[in-house]
């Protein structure tokens, strides 16, 4: 073998390493980009809010939007706050002695802690789905008319028409139309929780909260409500507090983590379980603590 | 499975890098190869391929193991993907390695091997490019992924005068086409290894920043 004389080079390096090049800012997602995203309304608006049972803080300083039929999962360890603040925002800690919060917390431009506030108006727009399936011990039928009758008076017609529209958008529809007379407490957990689903959505809310509302079912019942509130979500702001990474990345658009009261980091749902900025976030999404 | 997931995960990036390791050994065999026209080396080379084949599909079948079994997220979720990248790369390094020593077999045996200082300048470069992505990789160092992506440019370089030089030796004995054709296919496996190891440099940024850097993207 031979080495050759070169042909004249125009290399002038003999190292491999080239000069430092200045990493760019990250590129943002293509939901940042969408025209859509920018001019999204804000349902939820949080600024500076905090909450105290009696002398204990539970929720310190939190800034937040959630924007209007969009998904947010609020995620964090037991007793980080996301149920205590999923709670101030249909003024369920009114009835709980010494809970007190300050800050602002508005729905579309209302402020939610005023104590003018006609909070049983409040309750109609914004519904509240829990852990637990809690169907009232009525017909599937009067549960779900349960509501509207105290809001307004219908004619039979009008409520037959509110409460099939309501199970339809709550899928269960199919299930039970051929015994809307039955007990709801004939129902599976799932359905039950659908029946409750449908009971909330038929006074017609502009908001969803959701404490955990598949913690209680089996896989088949979760899936159906995971995709109901896909579904859901074209019509009404929904608000889901899980302990489940892997729902919360499945049904939400925007995720916000809470720890000791704080929360620590919101965004979106893709940009917080690919590549979160906060450390104790990734930590917690990965499974290292909590 | 949290922490299962954590101490496998770990254990994949410890799997990655010694199929790195194995790699780097390989590279350099190959660049003797190019320098002395060694044979007998270049044939263990080119039939030592089954363990690194082994070892990626065993990366691959783990990667898939963990992403059905452990719902990764976040740094874990990357390091997985970037690791079924990663792995499928080194392992066609070696496939390069292999083919540039069946070459460097077929000119040795024709009695006309031959080749310019920038052949053996590119091997060496694409080695060093390796070893310092390795590096990168295993201390997260996005500066030294950029100093590798750029030094590819160099690479390409020295690839178009080994062109210019075998084009010259054509001119000089047309008789010597065959050899210089192989002598053009082992610089081209050598640029394209060093593509290669510059999208191992572009997979470790997305694990470690989540930018996905590939195709020119800064």
């Amino acid at each position: 073998m031979t080495a050759e004389t070169p042909i004249p080079s125009t290399v002038t390096s003999s190292s491999t390493a080239g000069p430092q090049v200045t990493i760019a800012p990250a590129r943002p997602s293509v939901q940042g980009q969408t025209l859509a995203a920018a001019v999204r309304e804000t349902a939820i608006k949080v600024r500076g809010f905090s909450s105290w049972y009696s002398s204990f803080q539970a929720l310190k300083s939190l800034d937040l939007e959630m924007h209007a039929k969009h998904v947010t999962a609020l995620i964090g360890p037991s007793g980080c706050g996301k149920s205590t603040f999923l709670r101030w925002i249909n003024r369920m800690n009114d009835s709980i002695t010494g809970a007190r919060a300050s800050g602002t917390l508005e729905l579309a431009g209302v402020d939610l802690l005023s104590q003018s506030l006609d909070v049983v108006d409040l309750r109609r727009r914004v519904g509240m789905v829990f852990q637990k399936p809690n169907p009232f011990p009525k017909s599937i039928y009067d549960n779900v008319a349960f509501g509207p009758r105290l809001h307004k008076v219908y004619t039979r017609a009008e409520l037959d028409e509110l409460v099939e529209q309501s199970l339809r958008q709550a899928s269960i529809w199919n299930e039970v139309k051929d015994r809307l007379r039955a007990s709801a407490l004939s129902l599976s957990g799932g359905q039950q929780q659908r029946l409750c689903i449908a009971r909330a959505i038929a006074v017609g809310p502009e908001v969803l909260l959701m404490d955990e509302p598949c913690s209680a079912l089996d896989p088949k019942s979760t899936l159906a409500i995971e995709e109901l509130i896909e579904t859901l979500a074209d019509r009404y702001t929904i608000v889901i507090v899980t302990h489940n990474m892997q729902q919360a990345a499945r049904v939400s658009d925007h995720t916000a983590f809470f720890f000791e009261g704080h929360l620590i980091e919101s965004g979106a749902t893709e940009e917080m379980f690919t590549r979160p900025k906060n450390k104790q976030t990734e930590d917690y999404v990965t499974g290292r603590f909590g | 499975m949290s922490v299962n997931l954590q101490s496998r995960v770990i254990e994949l990036r410890r799997n990655l890098l010694a199929l790195g390791a194995l790699v780097e050994q390989r590279v350099a065999c190959m660049i003797n190869v190019i320098r002395d026209g060694d044979v007998e080396l270049a044939r263990q080379v080119r039939t030592g391929d089954a363990e690194i084949d082994q070892m990626q599909i065993e990366l691959e079948t783990e990667c898939m193991r963990l992403l059905a079994l452990g719902s990764p997220v976040a740094s874990d979720l990357r390091l997985i993907l970037t690791a079924m990248r990663v792995s499928n790369e080194l392992e066609r390094i070696a496939d390069m390695c292999k083919g540039i020593s069946k070459r460097v077999i077929r000119m040795v045996d024709s009695g006309n091997y031959r080749y310019p200082p920038s052949l053996l300048q590119m091997a060496n470069a694409a080695a060093t490019m390796l070893s310092d992505v390795l590096v990168a990789f295993s201390n997260e160092d996005i500066k030294l992924c950029l100093e590798v992506r750029h030094a590819d440019g160099y690479v390409d370089e020295l690839n178009r005068e080994v062109v210019v030089w075998a084009r010259e030796w054509i001119a000089q004995d047309v008789g010597k086409t065959a050899a210089a054709l192989e002598l053009l296919a082992v610089s081209q496996r050598v640029e394209r290894l060093a593509d290669i190891v510059t999208a191992i440099a572009e997979d470790t940024v997305f694990l470690v920043e989540g930018r996905i850097v590939r195709h020119g993207a800064q």
